[in-house]
């Protein structure tokens, strides 16, 4: 589906937060900055390194598209995700 | 059905195969939230299910029976999980019992459902139960909405992908369940031979981290990319359209607020009716149970204790039925979701998750199915500091009282009753909303669990879902609760029956005051009286008398009793209690010095006092069991005591101080 990202190397911007993404931003996931369960529970929703994650509403809780579904996500775990902007 | 395509190697490493003709055969279903597999179950299943818990957790799977070509198969539905990670407590359990951890013999076979328009996302979960020793059928869910929508899903081309067969079904129609059922035999039977794991999928790794995470989302959006092509536009755009209202800051916040209002009236109004007829059948019963039996300890015991506590039961059951029904149907329909997402900044202040807020209403109906339906909040800390303040929050119980106490102070000013009225809600909202966000800084210090919700396509509910799970969690009620309801209401009538007044007495009261007073004169001399008596003077600083706490004992078993045993008490009979006559007979009690009891300050110090108390033992058995231990319902009762008596001793003494009799 989609598969841009694999080649996007040098398309992309340096790092940023999820948190800090305009609607409609699409990004790839780098690395998230929380251990243990909150970890965890965004790893299974697919907010994991590689994944691309595209900004459907902004603000605090925000709702992003990742693997084809719309994600609500509190502000605070948003914050801890890094992500490189598709250019 | 569809073929079934096989790699030619017979699978070395299936060892569950061999288990799979012996003995009970036991199959699991598993999938994602979200997925239809609930309806699912339903299909399978019929009208056969029931709800059971893991043993040793409050982790609830749903068991229910199907015939698969004349052998009898049981189907254990386990909660919606998105992956088997060991960390996550709900995710362990499912594993284990997957693997035959639990104590339980390993399945014989696993159905996973997938839904069709939703595949990257639910390969995930299939991948790692395709890990595990279990011969795996896949039901490939919702292939009706996705035909409709244009997105057509190769079986064939994933059942590769996976090696394991994959039937297309519609849970909602119906479609391909005989499908589903005969690869699901075929498997048990052994007659399939199991394929092997497909290389790719073997090398996602089962462990969790990251980085393998990241290898089996590669995998997953490939095989999708693989066996699917097209996409569901169609409902992806309705409900883009409709989250940007549903979801936004202020227009999401109002419709929110106008379905739980709705919510709330349809509960009350529609549960008016059978509650009536149930109270009306129940006195019936009663008055005809009275009627045929002699006078004495069987007759007394059978109508006072036994019916009156199934009735004490049964009365609860059309708000929790009501309940669960339009539950269900805003869950199905993908509303629930957003609900938590608007509101859980809110609730975030307080320190509790946005999914606290619909079972704290539900809390104003009654505590106890409120109780039950925070099993929606995964994490346990938000759970118990949400379950703790529940009780706090003004449940119908407690009108009789509210419209009791507001009788005696305002009959006839319906502008100064209403205020109370609403003085008396919001004190328990506040009640409820300070605790927790007190709890949060001190015994289950730290913040809510931050929201991580998948918010899925919006789709027409099920009725058939709804009334199914309006009769599943009936039934839990009437099987967990109702008994401890039962118990406690015998109990009760124990303590307000014995020690009885000799018949001598008895006679000479009768003869002497007639029927009323005897009534009353019986209830002091059994232990309820004496016990009222005995701790007057704790109670004396908030302005109650021993009569009044012989009425607040007897609430202990439900909070409604107050009225009938202030009526009694106070030599009205229990038929008076719906009347002016009880409100008349009140006020015009008189203490020792003269004043009137139900004074001004003392009416106060009660409503506040019935806001505030844990007065509800069936509701701490819920608590206990919700809890998983008598610890929590202990505190519960302790911290709610606690506060109830030092507000009403505030209010008395304070009212008193202003010289306000």
């Amino acid at each position: 589906m989609k598969s841009d990202f694999m080649i996007a190397g040098e398309g992309e911007q340096p790092v940023s937060l999820l948190l800090s993404l305009p609607v409609g931003a699409s990004a790839r996931v780098v690395d998230l900055e929380v251990d243990g369960l909150d970890r965890e529970r965004l790893e299974v929703m697919g907010l994991c390194a590689g994944r691309t994650v595209e900004v459907v509403k902004s603000g605090d809780p925000m709702i992003v598209r990742v693997l084809g579904t719309r994600i609500g996500l509190a502000g605070r775990l948003a914050a801890t995700v890094r992500v490189s902007r598709h250019v | 059905m569809s073929e079934i395509p096989l790699s030619a190697a017979v699978a070395t490493c299936h060892t569950a195969a061999s288990s799979a003709t012996a003995g009970a055969t036991t199959v699991v279903l598993i999938g994602n939230p979200n997925t239809g597999k609930t309806s699912l179950f339903n299909r399978l299943t019929g009208l056969r299910a029931k709800t059971a818990n893991f043993a040793g957790t409050t982790l609830e799977r749903r068991v229910g029976t199907m015939h698969l070509g004349g052998r009898k198969v049981h189907l254990e539905d386990l909660p919606g999980l998105y992956a088997l990670h060991a960390a996550n407590a709900e995710e362990r359990i499912a594993q284990d019992s997957l693997r035959g951890a639990t104590g339980s013999p390993a399945p014989a076979g696993a159905v996973v459902v997938v839904d069709a328009t939703n595949l990257a996302r639910n390969l995930y979960l299939v991948s790692q139960v395709r890990q595990l020793e279990v011969p795996v059928v896949v039901a490939l869910n919702m292939t009706d909405l996705a035909g409709r929508e244009g997105l057509r899903v190769d079986a064939a081309a994933l059942s590769r992908e996976l090696g394991a067969p994959v039937v297309p079904i519609s849970a909602r129609t119906g479609d391909g369940l005989p499908a589903l059922q005969q690869a699901l035999a075929a498997l048990l039977d052994g007659r399939a031979p199991l394929p092997a794991l497909p290389v790719r999928l073997s090398a996602c790794g089962s462990c969790g981290g990251c980085a393998t995470s990241s290898v089996r989302f590669d995998w997953a959006e490939d095989v999708a990319a693989v066996a699917s092509s097209g996409a569901p536009r169609l409902s992806a755009e309705r409900t883009a359209r409709l989250d940007r209202v549903l979801t936004h800051p202020v227009a999401g916040l109002a419709v929110f607020a106008a379905l739980m209002a709705a919510l709330f009236v349809a509960l009350f109004a529609l549960a008016e009716y059978p509650m009536g007829a149930i109270e009306a059948g129940v006195s019936a019963l009663g008055g005809w149970v009275g009627a045929s039996l002699p006078e004495g300890d069987l007759q007394s015991f059978l109508v006072d204790g036994v019916i009156a506590g199934v009735g004490g039961v049964l009365v609860f059951l059309p708000q929790i039925a009501i309940l669960f029904f339009f539950l269900s149907l805003l869950d199905d329909s993908g509303y629930l979701a957003r609900a938590a997402f608007v509101m859980d900044r809110l609730m975030g202040k307080v320190g509790l998750p946005g999914k606290a807020f619909v079972p704290m209403l539900s809390a104003h109906a009654c505590a106890i199915p409120a109780l039950m339906s925070t099993r929606v909040i995964e994490d346990r800390r938000d759970r118990l500091a949400t379950m703790l303040v529940i009780p706090l929050l003004t449940c119908s119980a407690r009108l009789p009282v509210y419209a009791m106490v507001i009788a005696l102070l305002f009959a006839g000013r319906p502008v100064q009753g209403g205020l109370l009225f609403t003085a008396a809600y919001a004190l328990g909202m506040v009640a409820a909303l300070s605790v927790a966000w007190l709890l949060r800084r001190t015994l289950l210090r730290g913040e809510s669990r931050p929201l991580v919700i998948e918010l899925p396509t919006y789709k027409a509910p099920s009725l058939r879902n709804a009334l199914l799970a309006m009769r599943d969690r009936g039934g839990v009620f009437l099987r967990k609760a109702g008994t401890a309801i039962l118990l406690i209401s015998i109990g009760m009538w124990a303590l307000s029956t014995y020690p009885r007044l000799d018949d001598e007495r008895a006679a000479e009261i009768r003869a002497a005051e007639g029927d009323t007073r005897l009534q009353s004169a019986r209830l002091e001399h059994a232990l309820a009286g004496r016990i009222g008596r005995a701790i007057e003077p704790v109670f004396r600083p908030l302005g109650f008398d021993w009569r009044i706490d012989i009425g607040v004992l007897s609430s202990f078993a439900a909070r409604e009793t107050l009225v009938a045993t202030l009526a009694v008490v106070y030599g009205v009979g229990d038929d008076g209690a719906a009347s002016d006559g009880l409100r008349d007979a009140l006020r015009a009690q008189r203490r020792e010095d003269g004043r009137p009891v139900f004074g001004f300050a003392t009416s106060c110090s009660l409503l506040v006092f019935f806001v505030l108390a844990m007065q509800c033992l069936p509701t701490q058995a819920v608590m206990r069991r919700e809890s998983g231990s008598w610890r929590w319902a202990a505190f519960q009762f302790g911290y709610m005591t606690v506060l109830a008596y030092c507000a009403a001793l505030v209010t008395y003494q304070g009212l008193r101080l202003l010289g306000v009799g």
